[in-house]
């Protein structure tokens, strides 16, 4: 017989929208309304966000702004190949679970098999005491409401997929020996995936959906100077315009918003505060940039058309 | 009256109706994010379209495509603005049920009974058998364009469906878990009665694609690559490039190539192109820069092309084998093949043959469904 270890699940008021945009807009993370719509319809709905884009273009800084903005724990569920109930739910303690029945067998006579003995001892064997929480068993368990970030789903296997499906349509998971716990919180679950692979139709029905394109032009010049509060204003331009250019040309692995950033932050370690002065001090800082030696071939090859896109940028301003 | 949204009768059927207009367009709208929908309307965002469209958007969007579709659809219906672009063709092929049909998915009454009939009529088995044995390039309507498309999409996904349950079932495997044994062992106090197992891991196949973009080939490439596209998407690891002059890189995944993107390659990689296709120096490319990353001895490549080559048989049988002594198959696609036998004597293929371990057709349906037994065999 399953025991039900439900208890009430409080949901909490959701934030309203502006006080989310403006504690989002205090962690640093630059947004829209369109996302601040998502995430308090993740908490006014109760259901878990699905979050899609190129990689680099903040997805997973969602759930990590989210947190701390709402002073809430981030629990963090990093998905790959291979992942599987033992790693993300949980997994019973069986080395501890050996030494207390060795413990128990020197205490008892020896040749006793009173079956009511053995079974007391087998319920205490798989109680909660030996039980190793995973992440989302420990976002199930929380007291406290806490961010729950199942990131890069796409790279976990399709029967994992299958296991999440209990947990984030009824926010409860079902261990064979103890029953069934219910959240004593609702998490915000946030899934993050880069479509590697294609996410099955079960999952995504339990979940909203929100889709994060490469940022237009305003908008990552709007990151970067959030993000690096020092950096040179025309540098900021010059680096936006470089890198809006540089995805238009069929990249192997097109540069996102964390390669913008990363790219700048090398910049102004190099001491550039402009594109056009050093080129070759600029091109030292290009593996910020590009991942692949094809990649860095095309971008040596045309280094020269994105400068001068990043020169128009700074003549336009 | 209110329902238990507290919302009026007339803004639910509103929200019911734009569900089935998103529906008939292809989108998930199921009762349950019907229900998220009223209840993202009882949120107060009807004062403002904003908040009510971009909610409305993370409900009933779940894929990329669909998120950008969204607005446009949302705009029509909320706006009345609504109009079907592909109307005029649609009547100029002379299908007044088609168009009547069409017209509908994207007005949003398809919901109602005589509608459901007479898109039940329409889906009905009689069409797929006529359409079954007639040859893509026969195909001009656009109605029966677009039921060969669906056609070609459930193909593939039940095929994919059966490469899912033929993997689980050949999973099931034999190798001893200690950890999981010792711990199965708890109950019979540490004695090991009973053995727990591995499951086994079977290295999943990867497959490169070589897509012939050429004029020749164009009516059967996009639907080569809408079917590929969906029956290869179970594996993670494949690799598509499109060729014509010069090798085209189309990324990773095939799930990632959406017609609309295939297009525009195929629209730029054709600007200022005069002259046949030059397989074999596009091969020649692949080889030099992409061999040895994307080929393993358990890759499928997959070519796609009639072989109509500027350059000899003979440099492009040389190109062949250099990629077929790495990998574990080619499969040959030729979709000019469903004119002749596969026997008949082709002066630019036959230096081929030898290196190939398939050399099939996709003119049809039949065609795409044998191919589909060889891929994931």
């Amino acid at each position: 017989m399953k025991i039900n270890h439900s208890t009430d699940r409080s949901d909490t008021e959701p934030h309203n929208r502006e006080s989310l945009a403006s504690a989002l807009q205090q962690q640093g993370y630059v947004t829209d309304n369109a996302l601040i719509s998502s995430l308090y319809l993740l908490q006014a709905l109760g259901k878990p966000l699905l979050v899609e884009g190129e990689a680099g273009v903040g997805k997973t800084e969602i759930a990590k702004c989210l947190a701390q903005a709402q002073g809430r724990k981030l629990i963090r569920l990093q998905c790959y190949e291979g992942l599987d109930a033992q790693h993300a739910l949980y997994d019973w303690d069986y080395q501890r679970q050996l030494l207390a029945i060795q413990m128990a067998s020197k205490t008892d006579q020896p040749g006793n098999t009173n079956s009511e003995h053995n079974g007391s001892n087998a319920a205490t064997l798989y109680s909660e005491e030996f039980l190793l929480k995973r992440p989302l068993f420990s976002a199930i368990a929380s007291e406290e409401p806490v961010v729950l970030l199942i990131d890069e789903i796409d790279r976990a296997d399709q029967e994992f997929e299958a296991l999440l499906l209990e947990i984030l349509s009824d926010f409860q998971m079902s261990i064979p020996e103890l029953g069934t716990f219910k959240a004593r919180s609702t998490p915000s679950v946030i899934l993050t995936s880069n479509g590697i692979r294609e996410l099955s139709d079960a999952l995504r029905r339990r979940c909203l959906y929100h889709y994060i394109d490469y940022p237009p032009a305003e908008k990552e010049q709007q990151i970067i100077r959030s993000r690096l509060p020092g950096i040179d204003e025309n540098l900021t331009v010059q680096v936006v315009a470089y890198v809006q250019k540089l995805r238009t040309m069929g990249l192997r692995k097109t540069p996102g918003v964390a390669e913008s950033l990363d790219w700048a932050k090398a910049l102004m370690a190099v001491g550039v505060n402009d594109l056009l002065a050093d080129p070759t001090l600029t091109e030292t800082t290009f593996s910020c940039l590009v991942k692949t030696r094809n990649d860095l071939a095309l971008l040596e090859r045309e280094h020269a058309s994105l400068y001068e896109q990043a020169s128009d940028a700074e003549q336009n301003r | 009256m209110q329902n238990r949204t507290g919302k009026t009768p007339s803004v639910t059927n509103r929200i019911q109706e734009f569900a089935q207009l998103l529906r008939a367009n292809a989108f998930p709208a199921n009762p349950s994010s019907i229900h998220d929908a009223l209840r993202i309307a009882s949120l107060n965002t009807l004062h403002d379209h904003r908040l009510l469209q971009h909610g409305l958007r993370a409900c009933f969007c779940k894929t990329p495509q669909q998120w950008n579709n969204f607005d446009k659809l949302y705009v029509a219906f909320w706006k009345n603005e609504i109009s079907y672009e592909g109307e005029t063709d649609a009547e100029s092929a002379g299908n007044s049920a088609s168009t009547s049909s069409m017209q509908q998915r994207m007005v949003g009454f398809a919901g109602t009974s005589s509608d459901t009939e007479l898109q039940s009529n329409i889906y009905g088995s009689g069409d797929y058998s006529a359409l079954s044995l007639a040859d893509f390039r026969f195909v001009f309507n656009p109605y029966e364009k677009q039921l060969i498309d669906r056609y070609v999409d459930e193909l593939a996904q039940r095929c994919k469906r059966r490469h899912i349950k033929r993997t689980r079932i050949a999973n099931s495997g034999s190798r001893v878990a200690v950890k999981q044994s010792i711990k199965q062992s708890l109950r019979y106090q540490g004695n090991v009665f009973d053995l727990k197992f591995h499951a086994k891991r079977k290295k999943l196949p990867s497959f490169v694609l070589l897509l012939d973009i050429s004029q020749s080939m164009d009516v059967y490439a996009r639907l080569f690559l809408r079917f590929t596209r969906k029956l290869l998407s179970v594996f993670d690891t494949s690799h598509a490039f499109a060729f014509n002059i010069e090798l085209i890189d189309l990324g990773k995944g095939f799930h990632t190539l959406e017609e609309s993107d295939f297009e525009q390659t195929i629209n730029n990689a054709s600007q200022g192109w005069i002259g046949g296709t030059r397989i074999a120096s596009s091969f020649a490319q692949f080889n030099e820069q992409h061999l040895g990353a994307l080929v393993k001895s358990h890759t499928t490549i997959l070519v796609f092309s009639d072989g109509c080559d500027t350059d000899t048989p003979e440099a492009l049988a040389e190109q062949v084998s250099i990629f077929a002594n790495r990998a574990r198959r080619v499969i040959w696609v030729n979709p000019l093949l469903g004119r002749l036998s596969v026997d008949h004597p082709d002066s630019r293929m036959t230096p081929l043959k030898p290196l190939l371990t398939h050399y099939v057709s996709s003119h049809n349906l039949p065609s795409l469904l044998a191919l589909q037994r060889i891929l994931l065999s």
